[in-house]
């Protein structure tokens, strides 16, 4: 198990190296120079080679994209053209936000999304399970910037109750952002809990749970839902890079000062070291998301444990050609 | 004959599910909505007349004026144009790039593992963020954004395709066909895409309802398509600051996105139903 964790771990050194390519070139083709945006369209010629060489934004593309992969092999992620301090730095001040918000609209994701899927699979075609799967595809359709206006609309506007804006000055600031992206999480979490559940509930071992006089909750917590949970986690980790990138959106309404809204803000200003670093450091997190995904299915699902153990890496099943949404 | 056949027996199935039957309706009514905006529209989308700004939902303006005397339907009416030929456009250039993709390497091992490792690396940025990049470096317009949500979602159609094609190509009709001297274009484009169409179908659809959402949230953020152009992202977003005052600018915008993406995966779920029974769980 050690051995296939060591093997992923290493697997991210490549992904990462081709997502700076990758972003690095796109970046790289876009119009507006940072130099004339910085200095103004009056620059002189010397100024602008200056701050160029300044910012290491000087040279060919092959000079650019060689200085900026070996910055990253050194754990330098650049310069941010605008505030002129390391991006790094500034990535992980945000990112403690970002990580904050996300975590707790994860853990809300997943209670709601489970209770909710448990009880609409045993209750299924019911007055509950119809109201339950509608609500999650309603939830499903929201576009997630849409409800977190409505969310400032009710309970700012017209309640009164949560400020509409901010982080960290008081836990109400957190209630929004969290609720805006952990119930559309939970859509798509109680979707697949759902179906996987209710697959399960059908198998013989639960008739033969039942049968042998087990209480009826732990015959659906015990027996049900830990063989259920594969798909579920498998939905979870994929919720987790959804959220990342929800979290842009959802910052910019909010205006929480997190990884997200950085990003938006280097875009508009064309400060290219810092949407680079932003695109990196989710890349870096959905990657070991992903890992620990794939480690807690062995905790769930011990058949699991053996394949890893065997399999190359290149060859592991792929989470996404399975996913259930 | 035997294609009329299939097709009314899948009609069949999809009409026994009434949500997915609605969604259809809702549907095919914005289509009409935007194929006909001109006649039903009862301004222009840029009518601007500051007497009669900011107006509140009445009889003469059923979803009230915007800040610039913009009636709101009407806008409403033209931006159904946006929003669903993005969907259909975007989804159209990632089945295209996205399928052929996911064939080639399907059909020859040798290129497989050079594909799908690329479509790794693309699939570990984010699609928001991949297609943020993409229509900043393109520049902001009605195409880019197309194209930057089409391509941004490519990685996901290669694999799905590719998982298909996989599991058809080792058929016996595939067998037969080579057997018979057929060769690799004619095999793929006769015998295995068709085969593995259905999975396809579902897979767009639903896609269809994710691209209609990034592309409104790329306009919301300023990153799509710019004013004065109708489009509901955009419209949303210029509304936000009104929203202590004039609350139904972001309202009604939203409710649109909302009713279309609904529909869409009402229809998506409706058609995995009836079209691959083997996903239906």
């Amino acid at each position: 198990m050690l051995k296939y964790i060591i093997k992923r771990l290493l697997w991210i050194i490549p992904v990462l190296i081709g997502v700076t390519v990758i972003v690095f070139t796109i970046l790289y083709f876009s119009p507006g120079d940072p130099a004339y945006l910085a200095l103004g369209d009056n620059a002189t010629p010397e100024a602008v080679e200056a701050y160029r060489v300044e910012m290491g934004i000087n040279g060919t593309y092959w000079e650019r994209l060689g200085r900026t992969l070996l910055g990253l092999l050194k754990g330098d992620l650049g310069i941010s053209y605008r505030s002129r301090t390391p991006v790094l730095d500034e990535l992980i001040v945000r990112f403690k936000v970002t990580f904050n918000i996300s975590a707790w609209s994860i853990i809300l994701g997943i209670l709601l999304g489970i209770f909710f899927g448990i009880i609409s699979a045993l209750k299924q075609n019911t007055v509950w399970d119809s109201l339950a799967t509608g609500c999650a595809l309603f939830g499903i359709s929201m576009p997630m910037f849409w409800q977190g206006l409505m969310l400032i609309l009710i309970f700012s506007v017209w309640l009164g109750w949560l400020p509409a804006s901010g982080y960290g000055d008081s836990w109400k600031q957190m209630v929004m952002p969290v609720i805006a992206l952990g119930v559309n999480s939970s859509a798509t979490i109680m979707r697949t809990t759902r179906s996987s559940m209710l697959e399960v509930m059908r198998q013989d071992y639960i008739r033969t749970a039942k049968a042998k006089g087990q209480s009826y909750w732990m015959v659906v917590l015990r027996h049900a839902l830990r063989n259920a949970m594969i798909p579920i986690v498998t939905v979870i980790g994929l919720q987790l890079g959804v959220l990342l990138a929800g979290s842009i959106v959802t910052e910019a309404i909010f205006s929480v000062a997190g990884v997200g809204k950085y990003l938006v803000d280097s875009l508009n200003a064309r400060d290219y070291a810092a949407v680079q670093g932003c695109v990196l450091l989710i890349a870096f997190v959905s990657a070991i998301l992903n890992l620990i995904v794939d480690v807690i299915y062995t905790y769930i699902d011990p058949r699991m444990k053996t394949m890893y153990e065997s399999a190359k890496v290149f060859h592991l099943p792929k989470k996404g050609a399975k996913s259930s949404v | 004959m035997k294609k009329h056949s299939m097709l009314s027996e899948i009609w069949r199935r999809f009409r026994k599910n009434h949500h997915a039957v609605v969604g259809l309706a809702v549907l095919v009514l914005f289509v009409l909505i935007a194929v006909f905006a001109e006649q039903l529209a009862p301004f222009g989308y840029d009518d601007q007349d500051a007497s009669r700004a900011m107006i509140a939902p009445c009889m003469e303006y059923p979803f009230g004026t915007d800040n610039l005397g913009r009636d709101v339907l009407s806008r409403l009416i033209y931006g159904s144009r946006y929003s669903l030929s993005i969907g259909f456009l975007a989804v159209g250039i990632s089945v295209l790039t996205g399928g052929f993709l996911g064939v080639i390497a399907a059909y020859y091992p040798k290129l497989d593992n050079i594909i799908m490792r690329c479509m790794d690396l693309f699939m570990a940025i984010p699609q928001m963020l991949l297609a943020m990049c993409i229509v900043t470096a393109l520049g902001s317009s009605l195409f880019n954004l197309m194209l930057a949500v089409g391509l941004s979602s490519t990685p996901k159609f290669a694999r799905v395709v590719r998982a298909s094609v996989l599991a058809t190509r080792e058929q016996e009709f595939v067998e037969a066909a080579r057997a018979i001297g057929a060769g690799n274009w004619r095999i793929i484009l006769h015998h295995i895409l068709p085969n593995s169409i259905s999975s396809l179908i579902v897979q767009a659809t639903l896609a269809m309802a994710g691209a209609i959402i990034s592309a409104s949230a790329l306009s919301f953020l300023g990153f799509g398509i710019q004013a004065p152009m109708p489009e509901w992202g955009a419209m949303l977003s210029a509304g936000r600051k009104y929203i202590r005052t004039q609350a139904y600018l972001t309202v009604i915008p939203g409710l649109a996105i909302m009713v279309v993406v609904y529909a869409l995966n009402v229809v998506g779920d409706g058609l995995r139903d009836c079209l691959d029974p083997r996903l239906k769980k």
